[in-house]
């Protein structure tokens, strides 16, 4: 740490005695001393209409940003490393960008950013909206009424974090009857639903979720962690048929639901079987880990996939990491079975010789979806109640940069973000 | 674990007069036999060890260790389905083996045999219908396959149908816990403590003690079920149930009355275990009555001291300084004048009322002296005493405190206190020169705060002007007897018709941090600003800045905390406060939980 500190240091003294560089390279190599908020310092650049190059494969997916004394000024203030770069350094790493696996993408807007989330919530309570006010990224909340009210379309991106769009609020029904906080979920739930005139909270969140299908169709990006990547394709899976718990919705699940699920509109995943029992904390056959079950798989690392940065930018950019095998982490959706995939898939992450994978990417309509599962990369064990994760303890999480690569993607010049 | 050792023992005490029949010299072959499938299983020649074991259970067929060899060797090839009809014959001839059918439930839950399953647990029960272990198993089974009501059901069976309910009742208690479902499993306790109050106490209390954060609503639903009546075991839980609760009133009350009407070493046994409970769940004040409970009928020995001394040590690490007093004063009243525990008491009193700055230490000292007069404790008591007095403000008195030690050179404690006391009496006399060699002898010696105080103080006399010095140990010596504001206030005075010596960016700094601690924050703004202004350079400026920026954070001026904290980080990116200026400012922009 202290000799990372050093580098700032000696690279903020060193430029502030030279002449103005050209440009200031931000390493996301071993050399950064703060990996997340380098990326908050990339957004920072475009909100100031001002472009940022992502150089993929190139130090670990490095950020060039133009020379300017308010750079250095919020590079020094967040921590972040950052060289000058003149003109004859310049063409050197082009020269390497153009002669090896390695692409410079342009990003020239910072996106608007939402995330899917109750009234009232903490950032801690969700490790996206951890990594954004870390990174010091600009986020808006919106949740049910504002989706159905047809506000997705201001935003050009959209996270969906632990929300249980089968509308059973994540199964904990009856293991934590008596909890504050999930007596204020089910009646908010309930009167949100009414305000819409739905009949109960399974059918609020099918309409939600056919609300995000719609916002990706025309030409959003949808980034999903934990609960809501599975539970958003059962949802849209379940259009027709009943597969909530009598305590969400009055009535049993369907005899044979499984069977009627009709998987063609859903994102990721086909297939897959629900599981009916009321209290097991589990969806479907679709999470390979189960952890709240007896039948929870431990966990093991998971590996990013390379790509062709030139013919596969996209899955490139979102597999920028300075490390390549990662440490996997529990959420109450942890993996996807492969089993379960749709062919259309890209698989971004795997447990190598698991029957399951970590982080899938694909494109729906014009816009295209993300998910990572599992709940918080530095919290592998996370359950309910635990202190929140402090990211100045982890400011090099490679897990973290999973998220953050997401946030940057949509920045990128258009020709880029079709495979 | 040691659970299911027990049933695999049973198992074989079970098979043991079918054994009988057999010839010893049999068995013995039986075993060597076995001895050579295992070390072929061992080099992994797994089918010549599959077929040997197979011509085996031709012959022993119900002969637990060989089918769980079996079982392993099918599931090592992959082929684990084919052990079925083994399992099947197996169970045949010895249908209420509990190791047969756990091997049994086990594959069939491996291979998601549902049905099958099912088909086995029924058959078991109808062999077995009183049998507890048949619904455990069966039950076990069908929670390791994640069916869970179905668990249910079968245990509540098995409720209905075994004498002894107290295992199958704690089995399901456990998935009620797991589920969260608090009332139901205090239900079941409730169950196992009308079959055996004993047992109940026992099994209850142990669960309680290994559930972590969820022992608090356990334990609320299983208090709300306890009658207020009933035996001494069902009372004595309901107290501790009270203490896991979070309701150390109840609890305390509930100990009580059971603690009035038990005597003898039932009652001390019971306080015993309640403050265990106690101590574990950071109860210093229910851990405390139970400690004064147990003294009120010890004998006046050794126990009874031990006890005496838990109290008093609870007591202080409360911060409960006049419970402890009270209970030494007790002591030292109590025990004989030259016993090792009035010697204890005695001295620990000391430290006591010298910390509180009572008057009657130095007098209490010099009773001590007159009893135990070459007592190894005494030099650090009378170092203990004379600090005291520093600490007030008065070194003439640690003077005459010291003098009680004939020789204050030969204690390293009482040298450094000594060597301290002098420097002071020197600063405040205006001898810097005497105070400085103090001072630096002294510092060398001390840890802590103290040493860093110390050290300051030997900065100004290094530095400083006489103008300067004097201001400075006017000051020392105010916020020791007045307390910060003063000190503040004396020292900027004294420092205006000073001429400015390389001490001053100390100085200044030693000002504001007396202006913060007395929460005058505009005097801390006003000289604190001056030490950055006139001082950029020193070392003491980016300090000045950061401690500044903590005392307007403190003070809800977040804004401007936040503005100097980026002043910080970049006018002082190398001094050594800077990284945890950036902390400070995340946290005051909320991008970070605050800690």
């Amino acid at each position: 740490m202290s000799r990372r500190l050093a580098l700032v240091i000696v690279v903020v003294l060193a430029s502030a005695g030279t002449a103005q560089a050209q440009y200031l390279l931000a390493p996301m190599d071993g050399e950064q001393s703060n990996h997340l908020r380098a990326y908050g310092l990339a957004y920072w650049v475009l909100g100031r209409g001002e472009r940022v190059e992502w150089l993929l494969n190139y130090r670990a997916g490095s950020f060039l940003l133009p020379d300017a004394a308010e750079v250095r000024r919020e590079a020094a203030l967040r921590g972040v490393s950052v060289e000058p770069v003149g003109a004859s350094r310049l063409a050197a790493i082009r020269a390497e960008i153009d002669g090896s696996n390695m692409e410079a993408v342009v990003l020239e807007k910072a996106p608007r950013i939402a995330v899917y989330t109750p009234p009232g919530s903490q950032p801690w309570d969700d490790a996206v909206t951890l990594a954004l006010s870390y990174a010091g990224i600009e986020y808006e909340e919106l949740w049910d009424p504002e989706v159905l009210g047809g506000e997705l379309g201001r935003y050009d991106w959209l996270h969906l974090h632990h929300e249980d769009f089968t509308g059973q609020y994540s199964k904990f029904y009856l293991t934590y009857a008596g909890a504050a906080w999930l007596q204020e979920e089910v009646s908010r739930n309930r009167r949100v639903a009414r305000a819409f005139g739905l009949p109960d909270s399974p059918s609020l969140k099918k309409a939600v979720a056919v609300k995000i299908r719609e916002y990706v169709d025309g030409g959003g990006f949808l980034f999903a962690m934990c609960t809501a990547t599975e539970t958003i394709d059962l949802a849209l899976a379940a259009l027709g048929v009943d597969i909530a718990a009598s305590y969400a919705d009055g009535d049993a699940v369907e005899v044979d639901a499984s069977a009627r699920l009709n998987w063609e509109s859903t994102f990721a995943f086909e297939g897959a079987a629900v599981f009916a029992e009321p209290a097991l904390s589990a969806f479907s056959d679709i999470d390979g880990h189960l952890v709240n079950t007896p039948m929870r798989q431990p966990l093991g690392t998971f590996r990013l996939f390379d790509f062709s940065a030139t013919i596969d930018p996209v899955a490139t950019m979102l597999t920028q990491n300075h490390e390549r095998v990662i440490r996997d982490f529990y959420g109450l959706t942890t993996s996807y079975r492969r089993s379960h995939l749709k062919p259309s898939v890209t698989v971004l992450a795997e447990e190598p010789g698991a029957p399951w994978v970590k982080y899938l990417h694909g494109n729906h309509g014009d816009g295209t979806w993300t998910f990572l599962g599992g709940h918080d990369p530095e919290d592998p064990q996370h359950v309910i109640g635990d202190p929140p994760t402090d990211l100045d303890l982890y400011p090099h999480s490679p897990g973290y940069r999973l998220i953050l690569n997401n946030v940057l993607f949509p920045a990128a010049k258009k020709r880029h973000l079709k495979t | 674990m040691a659970r299911r050792l027990a049933l695999g023992m049973t198992a074989w005490l079970l098979l043991a007069p079918g054994a009988a029949a057999q010839t010893d010299e049999q068995r013995q072959q039986f075993r060597e036999e076995m001895r050579r499938i295992e070390s072929l299983e061992r080099v992994g020649q797994l089918s010549d060890a599959q077929a040997a074991l197979d011509e085996l259970l031709l012959e022993w067929p119900a002969e637990p260790s060989a089918v769980a060899t079996a079982v392993r060797i099918y599931r090592r090839q992959g082929t684990l389905r084919n052990v079925l009809p083994v399992l099947e014959r197996a169970v045949k001839v010895a249908p209420t083996s509990p190791a047969l059918r756990q091997l049994q439930f086990g594959v069939l839950v491996d291979l998601g045999a549902k049905a099958q399953l099912r088909e086995a647990g029924e058959a078991w029960l109808a062999e077995a219908p009183r049998s507890e272990a048949a619904y455990r198993e069966y039950g076990i089974a069908l929670r390791r396959e994640g069916s869970l009501v179905e668990t249910e059901r079968v245990l509540r069976r098995g409720l209905d149908s075994v004498e002894d309910p107290t295992t199958l009742a704690s089995e399901l208690a456990d998935i009620y816990l797991q589920q969260r479902r608090w009332a139901l499993a205090a239900d079941l306790w409730i169950v196992i403590l009308d079959f055996s109050p004993r047992v109940g106490r026992d099994v209850v209390g142990y669960k309680l003690d290994t559930l972590g954060p969820a022992a608090r609503p356990a334990a609320g639903a299983l208090l709300a079920r306890l009658a207020d009546g009933g035996p001494a075991e069902q009372r004595e839980l309901a107290a501790i149930a009270a203490l896991y609760a979070g309701l150390p009133e109840v609890a305390r009350r509930k100990a009580q009355a059971l603690a009035d009407e038990l005597e003898g070493r039932e009652r001390q046994e019971f306080l015993a275990r309640f403050s265990e409970v106690a101590t574990d769940l950071a109860q210093p004040a229910l851990l405390d009555w139970a400690y004064r409970e147990m003294l009120g009928s010890l004998a006046a020995d050794t126990s009874r001291w031990e006890v005496a001394r838990r109290i008093v040590e609870y007591d202080l690490s409360v911060g409960d300084t006049a419970a402890a007093e009270g209970t030494l004063d007790d002591f030292v009243e109590r025990a004989d004048a030259g016993t090792p525990t009035h010697r204890w008491a005695s001295a620990l009193l000391i430290r006591i009322r010298a910390a509180a700055g009572h008057a009657d230490a130095r007098d209490m000292l010099e009773d001590y002296a007159r009893i135990y007069e070459d007592d190894d404790e005494f030099p650090s008591l009378v170092s203990v005493v004379a600090h005291a007095s520093l600490q007030r403000g008065q070194p003439e008195e640690a003077a005459r405190v010291l003098e009680l030690v004939s020789d204050a050179g030969a204690d390293p404690t009482v040298a450094t206190t000594f060597m301290l006391t002098g420097a002071l009496l020197a600063f405040y006399g205006g001898d810097y020169e005497e105070a400085r060699l103090g001072f630096e002898v002294a510092a060398a010696r001390l840890s802590g705060a103290a040493r860093a105080e110390a050290l300051r103080t030997l900065g100004f006399l290094r530095h400083g002007s006489a103008a300067e010095l004097r201001a400075a140990a006017a000051a020392h010596r105010r916020n020791l007897e007045e307390g910060p504001l003063e000190a503040h206030d004396e020292l900027v005075r004294g420092l205006q018709r000073a001429t400015p010596s390389p001490a001053r960016p100390a100085l200044l700094l030693w000002a504001g941090e007396l202006a913060i601690a007395g929460n005058a924050l505009d005097g801390a703004e006003t000289v604190l600003g001056r030490l950055g202004e006139r001082y950029p350079e020193s070392g003491e400026a980016p300090v000045a800045m950061m401690m500044l920026a903590e005392a307007l954070a403190l003070n809800g001026r977040r804004a401007e905390a936040i503005a100097l904290l980026e002043e910080l980080i970049i006018e002082y990116p190398e001094s050594a406060l800077t990284p945890i200026g950036r902390r400070r400012l995340a946290e005051l922009r909320e991008e970070v939980p605050r800690s």
